[in-house]
């Protein structure tokens, strides 16, 4: 059997069990068929990265069956699996897993386990299903089933009414976004008569220069429908104007703010522009925009970080401005930088997610850091660890990377974007 | 199966189960009702199963005499099949619904919903003019004596405001069709499909029909009939009135409006665009504000049903088909999402939603069923209700980016009202003692919501089903349409200095 | 719950190192995945150290403010919150865009929705519509009072008796 049906619907099948076995199948057994079937997709999934670092491994699509036809639109269920979905499949599995395992210990005195544990596996196997997509429908199918587990992760403790209203908040905003990417959708199969990724990247190159009319304007059209699928990558990736989703997003237990609000569902915005790539570079008007809308929302989520008390919002806030700083590489054209502050920042920004519920965990649950202090002696582990995080975060060797292709662009943004995050996250772990 | 006619035996059957009902007792009846509708289950699914996907496009086709020239002419084609198959799958469930809420004059009930089927089905078989016409409007009569007899405080102002609306488009209907059995000389409906009207006509026979249909489906402003008769219709009537009277609308506009009157389609294609887009918006809006669970849903139905009519006049096969497959999720999950309110209403008796609240706790099966058709209703990829609309959407882009720009701005709205439902009846504390008291989903139940839940999610993941038996006729129907097909407002320009551009915007 | 944090610890430190080389300049690495520009990333090398390292002063600038803020001289963000209230209060209020979507959005739409509900369908459509027949034929007619008796088969009656006197109409014509 082909290793990447397993690696994606593994965590499907033991979403289900657990799911609706629930009651009947008990924490540990719901615990364990997920927590395995997401440390069987991790280890098939890194033999197929380090294929493709080490060159040995070949791009590959596995048809899993039709899904629509209908006159000359057609798009199938399938697993296309590339460099680019290669790095994604290791970020999710690995990060996906080690918050299984974490959850046992996090989760340990909730009564409903097997429903969170079933969320959990769902959320995976939608952003695998996102990650292989080799149309855009499918993409959209993986789209908004990670923003279904979001929703219900957000709200796991539905009988809190912030958790509730923050939940409903962060799938209708993303609705928002999904609009334009629907729109999106329609304008690339109006422009090009296909909505297969491949299809479109090739053909793309042809189009640049042509006009369209769009709600009555005329404009070019790659401009208008790298924007559109923009504003869907906006919604997902939390960018100003469509961020006001993440921070409330904190509601949710913290194992679910580290997997899915810091590191994997938020980066699919930034996975659709690189995905798409050779689609924006057929735009600089487009590319423009992407800058913009990154170095704004860095600036923007950075100097809001600085002030808040809750911990879990102030690195929700610090992951705000990372994904900027990915749009802004990516703007750039420094695709292959974005993806690597995007591989990087899943491992560190989960690190100070899981660190930071270790505190809470310790803290009775209190997240206002105005109570917090000398927490170093108390669990010094989680000290180090969070020390750990933050320097990475506070760029040993990450950054400079980003200085550069900032400085490329010539579009060097305001000098507080670099310096806020910074500050945000030291002065957010000063006290331990 | 050539020869035997088994669309007439689909007429029969529920219509002698229905006087079968009349003349026995309360819990026979009942079983009757139950084993009658199985036994036309059966028989769809065999017409399913030997209706021939690109065969002839008539099948099972029957014809005989009857007075004063009517003739007696049935036949189907994919888009009757697929009609037909999703009333027959809802009928036991609708009988399974009433089986303990409906105490009293349980013959006479069960035998309205019978005869109701007959009627149904009847519509989408028939292929004579006049034939069409008895069975679209004597389908109400059932429905008007099940609001007006089983209904709720409020059912005779329900049912006056039904009868009003509908009698006014039907006469307009029956008018137009007179003139066009004299103007064609027949009135068998696939030679009128064909039969060129000159155009001055064909847009006063578009508005008479369109008075019809529209009232039927509803569309804005017309649609004040339909949240009223479904608060104060049982829970079974709400199921078959969303699931497939409101059907009987959409039908008739790709079975007559489409086919028979191409050019007043396309010219009067702004009114129906305009319609329903104030339809999304402003039915999404006045969704989000209601107490009453029905009352939320049949304006959710309102805005739903706006999509379909849009990618009904995107004349293109996205379009057709899209909208097509929205009416089949419509009645699969609106029709389900009636039944989670006749659930918790059985047990409490109101439809208020703020007397619910953390069903989640003590229902989670429940919850989990409503969880499902709630995500179906606003389109989540992987249920029914995104594939339609996803389809009808990208039909009409074709021809409007305005109007899919607007209409799409239900699938914001949408989320925002059901969702809220939804937070205010699974979710949150239990606020009410005997809400928090109420039991999980009994056997019956379950054998309800089960083959909705599955059927929705094979249409969501696997939709060729049902899209391959109407594909041939949608093409046919598409054809038909090119001659009067208006142009995008895309209007793609290629660019000159093509090449340069590209090569330039690669170095930066 | 220890075991996943050191292990993502360890990769937080390493991962950026081990495999540097191969995102941010391996065009075989991505094999075509993603659109490369050769010339961008070689002129990215080429940049003045002093842009190289400018992510490293902001952190180090970073660090040492909050060194300064919350370990040597704890009152100061106080007084720097004192001195500029309205800019604090600006950015810790999220510049306010909740508040800003709450009022442009949220609110308009249910105030909307109330006034389509209330105003439109009950107001105008209902009212001038079906209600308004019924007061119209009220007026007109006493006979027609006792049509509204809610007995249904007198409004069966009434569609029948409009049905026959349609047609009689149309093929009298």
């Amino acid at each position: 059997m082909n290793p990447i049906l397993v690696i994606v619907f593994a965590p499907l099948l033991a979403a289900i069990v657990a799911g609706l076995g629930n009651r009947m199948l008990g924490n540990v057994a719901a615990k364990s068929i997920t927590t395995g079937a997401l440390f069987l997709s991790m280890a098939l999934s890194w033999p197929i990265f380090l294929a493709f670092v080490a060159g040995t491994a070949e791009p590959s699509l596995t048809p899993v069956f039709q899904w629509v036809r209908s006159g000359d639109l057609s798009f199938d269920w399938a697993l296309s699996v590339d460099t680019l979905t290669a790095v994604m499949l290791v970020v999710i599995t690995t990060v996906s897993a080690l918050v299984h395992l974490y959850s046992w210990g996090y989760m340990e005195e909730d009564p409903d386990q097997p429903r969170f544990f079933a969320y959990l596996s769902l959320f995976t196997f939608a952003m695998l299903m996102l990650v292989t997509a080799d149309n855009l429908v499918q993409m959209f199918f993986g789209w908004e089933g990670v923003g279904l587990a979001s929703y219900l992760l957000i709200g796991f403790w539905f009988r809190k009414p912030s958790a509730n209203a923050a939940a409903i908040k962060a799938f209708v905003v993303n609705r928002v976004g999904d609009l334009g990417f629907m729109l999106g959708i329609f304008g690339v199969y109006l422009v090009f008569g296909t909505v297969s990724i491949p299809a479109i990247l090739d053909a793309a190159p042809a189009m640049a220069g042509s006009t369209i009319t769009f709600l009555g304007m005329r404009l070019d059209t790659m401009t208008i429908l790298c924007i559109l699928l923009f504003i869907g990558a906006m919604g997902k990736s939390a960018q100003i104007g469509l961020h006001t989703w993440l921070p409330d997003a904190m509601e949710g237990p913290t194992p679910v703010s580290a997997l899915i609000h810091a590191a994997t569902m938020v980066t699919a915005g930034v996975f659709m522009v690189c995905r798409l790539s050779p689609l924006f570079e057929t735009s600089q008007a487009a590319l423009n925009f992407v800058i913009f809308i990154g170095a704004a929302t860095c600036f923007f989520a950075a100097t809001v970080g600085t002030t808040q008390w809750d911990i879990k919002r102030v690195i929700a806030y610090s992951t705000c401005s990372q994904l900027g700083y990915m749009f802004f590489a990516a703007g750039v054209g420094a695709y292959g930088a974005a993806m690597f502050h995007l591989f990087t920042h899943a491992a560190f920004k989960a690190l100070l997610f899981l660190g930071a519920g270790s505190v809470i965990h310790a803290m009775h649950h209190e997240q206002d850091m105005r109570f917090y202090g000398g927490l170093r002696k108390e669990i010094p582990l989680t000290f180090w660890i969070m020390l750990f995080g933050t320097l990475a975060i506070t760029g040993v060797g990450v950054l400079g990377v980003f200085g550069g292709s900032a400085a490329l662009g010539g579009q060097r943004a305001h000098p507080a974007c670099a310096p806020s995050p910074a500050r945000g996250s030291v002065g957010g772990s000063r006290p331990w | 199966m050539s020869g035997f006619p088994i669309l007439s035996l689909m007429l029969l059957v529920p219509l002698v189960g229905a006087i079968a009902c009349l003349v026995t007792s309360a819990q026979a009846a009942r079983w009757i009702a139950l084993l009658t509708t199985l036994a036309e289950l059966a028989l769809g699914i065999v017409l399913w199963a030997n209706y021939d996907i690109g065969g002839a496009q008539w099948q099972f086709t029957e014809r005989a005499n009857l007075f004063a020239g009517m003739q007696w002419a049935l036949g189907i084609d994919g888009i009757a099949l697929l009609l037909i198959v999703l009333t027959v799958f809802l009928m036991p469930i609708c009988i399974g619904a009433s089986w303990l809420s409906i105490e009293s004059r349980v013959g006479e009930y069960m035998a309205s919903f019978l005869l109701m089927e007959t009627l149904m089905i009847g519509v989408f078989v028939a292929q004579d003019l006049f034939l069409f016409y008895i069975f679209f409007e004597a389908g109400l009569i059932p429905m008007y004596l099940i609001i007006g007899i089983w209904g709720g405080r409020d059912r005779i102002y329900a049912s006056y405001k039904f009868f009003l609306y509908t009698l006014l488009g039907s006469v307009l209907m029956l008018i137009a069709m007179f003139w066009m059995a004299n103007e064609a000389g027949t009135t068998d409906i696939p030679t009128l499909m064909a039969y060129d009207f000159p155009p001055g006509a064909q847009t006063w026979l578009w508005l008479a029909f369109f008075a019809s249909f529209a009232v039927k489906l509803p569309m804005w402003p017309v649609h004040t009939w339909l949240p009223d008769a479904h608060v104060q219709a049982p829970t079974a009537g709400s199921v078959i009135l969303a699931g497939v009277l409101l059907k009987m609308g959409g039908y008739g506009f790709i079975r007559f409006s489409l086919p028979m009157f191409p050019e007043a389609s396309a010219q009067l294609a702004w009114l129906i665009f305009a319609l329903s887009m104030v339809a999304v918006v402003y039915t999404s809006l006045v969704a989000l504000v209601q107490h009453d669970m029905k009352k939320l849903i049949a304006y959710s139905s309102v805005a739903h049903m706006g999509i379909v009519t849009v990618g009904l006049f995107a004349f293109n096969r996205q379009g057709l088909e899209g909208a097509m497959v929205v009416m089949l999720s419509h009645g699969l999950v609106s029709g389900a999402l009636f039944l989670s309110v006749g659930v918790i209403y059985d047990r409490l008796h109101t439809r208020e939603i703020d007397r619910y609240g953390g069903l989640s706790i003590n229902m989670p099966h429940y919850a989990l069923f409503f969880m499902l058709f709630t995500m179906a209703s606003i389109g989540l990829p992987g249920t029914s209700g995104f594939v339609g609309e996803f389809l009808a959407l990208a039909g009409i882009y074709q021809l409007s980016s305005w109007v899919t720009a607007v209409c799409a701005t239900g699938v914001i709205l949408g989320a925002a009202y059901m969702l809220y439902l939804y937070w205010r009846v699974a979710f949150g504390i239990q606020r009410n003692p005997d809400a928090a008291a109420m039991p999980d989903l009994d056997k019956r139940e379950w054998a309800m919501m089960a083959p909705i839940a599955a059927a929705v999610l094979w249409m969501g993941v696997y939709p060729e089903s049902f899209i391959a038996p109407m594909r041939q006729d949608i093409a046919a129907l598409d054809a038909r349409l090119a001659q009067a097909r208006p142009q995008g407002d895309a209007k793609l320009a290629l660019g000159k200095t093509r090449p340069a551009v590209a090569e330039h915007e690669e170095v930066h | 719950m220890l075991v996943p944090l050191v292990l993502l610890a360890l990769g937080a430190v390493f991962a950026g190192f081990a495999f540097h080389h191969q995102f941010i300049d391996g065009e075989e690495f991505w094999a075509g995945s993603i659109a490369f520009d050769a010339d961008l990333i070689h002129a990215m090398h080429e940049v003045p150290l002093l842009v190289k390292l400018s992510a490293t002063i902001a952190m180090l600038a970073g660090l040492a403010i909050a060194w300064g803020a919350y370990i040597r001289n704890p009152g100061w963000p106080a007084a720097f919150v004192a001195q500029f209230g309205v800019l604090y209060r600006f950015v810790h209020n999220k510049w306010y865009f909740d508040e800003l979507y709450h009022w442009l959005l949220v609110k308009p739409a249910f105030r909307i929705g109330r006034w389509f509900w209330k105003g439109g369908d009950e107001g105008t459509i209902d009212r001038f519509g079906p209600n308004g027949f019924a007061w119209a034929v009220q007026l007109g007619s006493r006979g027609a009072v006792r049509l509204q008796s809610g007995y249904l088969n007198s409004y069966a009656l009434v569609m029948l008796v409009g049905l026959v006197g349609a047609v009689s109409w149309v093929i009298a014509r």
